[in-house]
Parts: C-alpha cells; sequence; structure tokens
C-alpha cells in the first residue's frame, strides 16, 4: 500500500479521533504533523500491522502540546443543522478524551467498534466500556427519554 | 425535557455537520466500508450492535490476514515480567504470570458495594506485540503531574535502518522528529541489534533526547529494553512490561448502589499514566492515565480500574467509587477469589427466576431483573443450575449491544451462553477451545433455540479445555469466518475451584 492509499483509507479515521479528542483546531494540526510523520518516515510505518494506531499515537502526542486550551467543538449556525440540542456539546466536552474519540467515530461517523479498538491500540471491550459510559453521560446531561 | 430524537441520531447529525464545517473528510471511505454507503452502515449498526461487531471483526482481520486462516500464536518463548517503580534492573521485583493471577482482590468493599462476579483469563498480545514497553517519569515536586516523560518500546524487526535519518543514537541513524515548538514531544526510532527502538519523550527538546537516549544502556536481554539506572534526566522507571506471553487476568465486576464498575487485575499496563495521584498504603502507587485508574502495587501488578455508568454521570477518571475500590484491594490467595466468586454465584442462584428457554439437552434460566434483561444467566445441566452475572446489566438499558454472551460453570460443565435477536442480518458466534499462548482448534458445535424473538445458543465447552474464547462468526448457511490468532486481544480461563 502507498502512502497516498494509506491516507485516503485511513487519514479520515485518524483526522476524525484526533479532532474529537482534542477539538477542531488541534486536532486538525495534530492529524496534520502525525500524516507528515508517517509520509515521511512510510518506508518504515507502512511495514507496521497497524499504521493507523501509530499514527493517531503520534498525533495525540502533538494534541497534547498544541492544546492549551479546553477543547471546544464548534456549535453549528441555526440554519445549517435544525433541531440541534445546544446542550450537546457541553456534554461532549465534559466527557473524557477516550470517551469522546469513541463516541464521535462510533456514533458520529459509523466506524466499527473494532476499528476503534484498532486505532486506539485497546481491547474492543475497553472501546465498548467507553461508548457505554460516554452514552450514559449524553443521556443524563441531555435528560433523553426513550420514546417508544 | 425529553426529545424523541436520540442521542445516537444526535451525534451522527452535528459530526455530520462538523465534517462539511471543517471541509475535511472524516467518514469512512467507501472502499473502507466495503462500499457500502455510510448511512446505510450506520443503521446497519445500530441494528447489528455487537453481534454484527464480531462479524466486522473477521471482515477487518480477513483483509490483513486472509480469510479463515487460523495462524499459530506467538513463536517469541518470552517471559511476562512487570517491574514498579525506581528500583534498579537488578533488585526489581518480578512476578510471574501464574502467580499475578489470583494475588490481588477487592475484598475490603465498603458497605453498599460488592462483587458480583469473578472470571479469569489473559490477556493476548494483540497486533502490537512488542517485546518490551518502558515508561520513565519525572515527578513534579508535589507529586502529582509528571513533568517530563519517556516512553521506550522494543519489537522485532527486519526494519532496516531509517531512510532519512535526522540523527543518531548509540552512532546509529535514528529518525527524530519533535511535533510541536520546543520543549514539545520528541518522537521517532533507530534499529539496534535487528529491534527497533521507538521512543516518545515529552518535557525536552531535540539535543536532551538524543543525550538521555545516547546514555541509555541495553540490559544483558536485549529483549528486555535499557537498564532503568542508565535513564538519566531526573526520570525513574515507572513500569515496564516485558515479553510477548499471554498476561493472565482476574476481573470482578463490583456492584455498588450507584452503578457497576470493573476492577481488572493484569500483569502490565500499557501507555503513559497522566497522573499520579498519590499511594494507598500497603497496596502501591494510584495512578490516573487516559484509559482507566490504576493502581500498581508493590509486587508489580497492574490493576485497572473502571466505574461505569453511575447515575450521577461521574466523570470518567478518579471517582469516590474508584477510590473506594482501589482501597479495598488486598493480596489474597487463590481460595478467597474462588470463595468471592461462589458468593457471586450463590447471590445470582437466589435471585427469582424471570424466565426459562430449553436449549437441547439443557435449559438456560433467566434470574432477577426483568425477561428482557436478566441480572443473572444461568444453565441447568444434569440437574445441576449454575449462574453468571449479565454483563449486560452494566450497559444502559437503551444501548443496542444486540448479543449478549457469558460463559458460565454448572456443576462440572462448562457452558458458553449466547442470545441475540431473532433478525436477518445477525450471526452466531463460534466458540474454540483454546490454548494458554492463544491458539485455537476447531469451532465447537452447539445447541440452538428460537423463543419470544430471542435467538439462544449453548456450546458446552470440553473438560480437557483449559481456555477457550470466541474464534469466529457465521451467518445462516455461511462458513464460519476464523479470527486470525495474532489479532485476538483475550482469552477465558475455566474457573478455578
Amino acid at each position: 500500500m502507498t502512502f497516498e492509499e494509506f491516507a485516503a483509507e485511513h487519514g479520515p479515521r485518524v483526522r476524525a479521533a484526533l479532532i474529537a479528542a482534542y477539538g477542531p483546531e488541534a486536532g486538525l494540526d495534530a492529524a496534520s504533523e502525525a500524516l507528515a510523520y508517517g509520509w515521511e518516515d512510510w518506508s518504515r510505518v507502512g511495514t507496521m500491522d497497524n499504521p493507523a494506531g501509530y499514527l493517531f499515537r503520534v498525533g495525540q502526542s502533538a494534541a497534547r502540546r498544541l492544546v492549551r486550551v479546553a477543547k471546544q467543538l464548534p456549535a453549528p449556525p441555526e440554519d445549517e443543522l435544525r433541531d440541534f440540542e445546544p446542550r450537546l456539546l457541553p456534554a461532549l466536552a465534559a466527557l473524557s478524551e477516550g470517551q469522546r474519540v469513541c463516541v464521535a467515530l462510533v456514533h458520529g461517523y459509523g466506524y466499527r467498534i473494532v476499528e476503534v479498538a484498532r486505532l486506539l491500540d485497546v481491547s474492543h471491550a475497553t472501546v465498548r466500556t467507553h461508548l457505554l459510559r460516554a452514552m450514559h453521560n449524553l443521556r443524563t446531561a441531555l435528560e433523553v427519554e426513550v420514546v417508544d | 425535557m425529553s426529545t424523541n430524537r436520540n442521542v445516537e441520531q444526535q451525534l451522527s447529525e452535528y459530526f455530520g455537520w462538523l465534517e462539511g464545517h471543517l471541509g475535511s473528510d472524516m467518514h469512512p471511505t467507501a472502499a473502507h466500508a466495503g462500499g457500502t454507503p455510510k448511512r446505510l452502515r450506520r443503521g446497519l449498526l445500530a441494528v447489528a450492535g455487537i453481534a454484527g461487531m464480531i462479524a466486522l471483526i473477521v471482515a477487518v482481520s480477513n483483509r490483513d490476514d486472509g480469510a479463515g486462516r487460523v495462524v499459530p500464536a506467538s513463536t517469541v518463548e518470552d517471559t511476562a515480567v512487570v517491574t514498579p517503580t525506581t528500583t534498579s534492573a537488578s533488585t526489581v521485583p518480578s512476578t510471574t504470570p501464574s502467580a499475578l493471577a489470583t494475588t490481588w482482590a477487592p475484598v475490603n468493599l465498603p458497605e453498599g458495594m460488592r462483587v458480583v462476579d469473578v472470571s479469569w483469563g489473559s490477556v493476548l498480545p494483540g497486533f502490537a506485540r512488542p517485546l518490551a514497553t518502558q515508561n520513565f517519569a519525572r515527578l513534579s515536586a508535589d507529586g502529582t503531574t509528571h513533568e517530563a516523560t519517556l516512553t521506550l518500546r522494543v519489537t522485532k524487526t527486519e526494519q532496516g535502518q531509517p531512510e532519512f535519518s535526522t540523527g543518531t543514537v548509540h552512532g546509529l541513524p535514528a529518525s527524530i522528529v519533535v511535533l510541536t515548538d520546543p520543549p514539545g514531544p520528541v518522537v521517532g526510532w533507530w534499529v539496534e541489534h535487528d529491534l527497533i527502538v521507538e521512543f516518545n519523550a515529552t518535557g525536552f527538546d531535540i539535543a536532551q533526547v538524543v543525550e538521555l537516549l545516547d546514555a541509555t544502556t541495553w540490559r544483558a536481554d536485549l529483549s528486555h529494553g535499557f537498564e532503568p539506572d542508565s535513564i538519566s534526566g531526573g526520570m525513574s522507571l515507572l513500569y515496564e512490561v516485558v515479553g510477548t506471553q499471554p498476561r493472565p487476568y482476574t476481573r470482578y465486576v463490583v456492584e455498588s448502589d450507584s452503578g457497576y464498575g470493573t476492577v481488572e487485575i493484569t500483569s502490565g499496563v500499557h501507555g503513559l499514566p497522566d497522573a499520579s495521584l498519590g499511594t494507598i498504603p500497603g497496596v502501591g502507587q494510584l495512578l490516573e492515565t487516559t484509559w482507566s485508574t490504576v493502581v500498581l502495587t508493590d509486587d508489580g501488578t497492574a490493576i485497572s480500574i473502571s466505574v461505569c455508568c453511575l447515575p450521577n454521570g461521574s466523570p470518567y477518571g478518579v471517582s469516590p467509587e474508584a477510590l473506594a475500590v482501589a482501597g479495598s484491594i488486598a493480596h489474597v490467595d487463590e481460595a478467597a477469589v474462588i470463595a468471592l466468586a461462589a458468593v457471586a454465584a450463590a447471590r445470582e442462584l437466589a435471585l427469582p427466576e424471570v424466565g426459562r428457554v430449553v436449549v437441547g439437552a439443557n435449559e438456560v434460566v433467566l434470574r432477577g431483573g426483568t425477561p428482557e434483561l436478566p441480572e443473572a444467566l444461568c444453565v441447568v445441566a444434569s440437574g445441576v443450575e449454575g449462574c453468571s452475572f449479565n454483563h449486560r446489566v452494566q450497559s444502559d438499558s437503551d444501548f443496542s449491544l444486540g448479543w449478549t454472551n457469558e460463559w458460565l460453570l454448572s456443576g462440572d460443565n462448562w457452558f458458553f451462553v449466547m442470545y441475540r435477536p431473532n433478525e436477518v442480518g445477525f450471526g452466531t458466534a463460534s466458540v474454540c477451545p483454546a490454548n494458554a499462548d492463544g491458539s485455537f482448534g476447531e469451532p465447537l458445535p452447539y445447541d440452538l433455540a428460537i423463543e419470544a424473538d430471542q435467538v439462544w445458543t449453548l456450546t458446552q465447552i470440553p473438560a480437557d479445555a483449559a481456555f477457550t474464547m470466541v474464534c469466529g462468526w457465521a451467518r445462516a448457511g455461511e462458513p464460519v469466518s476464523l479470527l486470525p490468532a495474532n489479532n485476538i486481544s483475550y482469552i477465558v480461563r475455566r474457573p478455578p475451584g
């Protein structure tokens, strides 16, 4: 697989995870740094079992230095996302980094739990735990009631 | 306030908007998703839940490793060794996996908290397969944060020297990159003795990292990484995981009035903790990592604590419940752990019956809770009933797990019981007998029953199997797709006693 093929297939997942964890600004910068690092070192990274997971770790390191203020996800303008629940963003911000990454990738973008586990280099049981905890906290924050 | 728009839908809409807002593709690509339209995939995910997950594990694994192939597990015969802090290599205490499995347990829980499930197994090295991971840190004066960190990871490699080296370590070409402004993280790698050493340092600039790395000396056994005493910069070894053998775990589910928590005791932790939270007298250090609260005991055992689903929405990290569990941990022998498990099983057996399903020659009994969400799953075989905590109870009631399974003992018989919705698209998990090294045999036959729109399967694990695992997935009429052995994260051990 060439780096270009890798970036096309796995870049979105790395980007989505880092943005969910650290916000759009630092997340995008971190993803760019991680992918740039991957490109520069592709002769080695490309032979790894899990280059996307490795580059996520690289991006994580970058982002933790880039983030100097609380990570904030932007609110959509009213005319762009009808029925947007404004309490969703503070609820997302209150989640841990791991919870936010899992919930964004799985429920936000439709990634498979096993893909997320592989990206984060944790077991799928860990991802599942983060999802359960995150969804519980989000539902609590949003006071969602199940409607039959 | 209530809403008829579920949280999953809101998340999907918001992150979809964010993707467009940033002009940056973050959804799975069509090729990545196997050509399935992503909106449809998301809908399918909501239905398929965990059942789909296992099927997709196969899909992902097959893409990487070839369909239906059973790959032998590790060929590396190192011993798993875990060491705690600051001691020199020659005096670092080590513990063997067999001793680690049952040496600590949450036996002194405060009133209102109790162990409701005990299970045993082994964590496997998975796809990363490093030989040694060593974490060093320099603590702040108040001991609560890490001013500087260094992670070294050693893995076997056939990789040559860096194509574009930017420095040297031990006189060898090395790739060294600072990811942000100094003194930001410095990452890189070099190859020495046919081993690749990857590093990640914070709190240093490039020159300082090179100086640190140049001063390192290898241990006599190269696969065990570096002599902790050779790491300068005021740092000490926090912990390390050495070896690629499976690491035994004992997992406890703790129930409290406010929810459930999981305590997992294994022989090592991956990743660097974010902060040191102090010590627990007679037990060890309390660390906070990105993924869990960790108690690092004085004998090197790592105890991961997570508390799930508290109704007050306690933030991730160190909750009062996690601290209570940490404070309850004590050094015990295996008999004490077996006794904990027996008390939990007896409690489940005493719960009222809420349902019963005949599966083959045996019966599955649902106890406690509701027929839709029983608190315990039990199996009656040869007139003997044995139970296991239903882990699904730990989750939100409206979280679409889709598939539920437990391993349990009924007398001397060991079973895997699973139920899932009776819907097109769901498959059935295959269970295989496994070996301690993570290799596994052929899928086992199972009995099947359909009742109340649920499909039930019951698999009896052979008496001579010490370990078992979910090894594959099959949709109706299709052959079983087996997981590649080197993608397996854990195996389940037959309960002792």
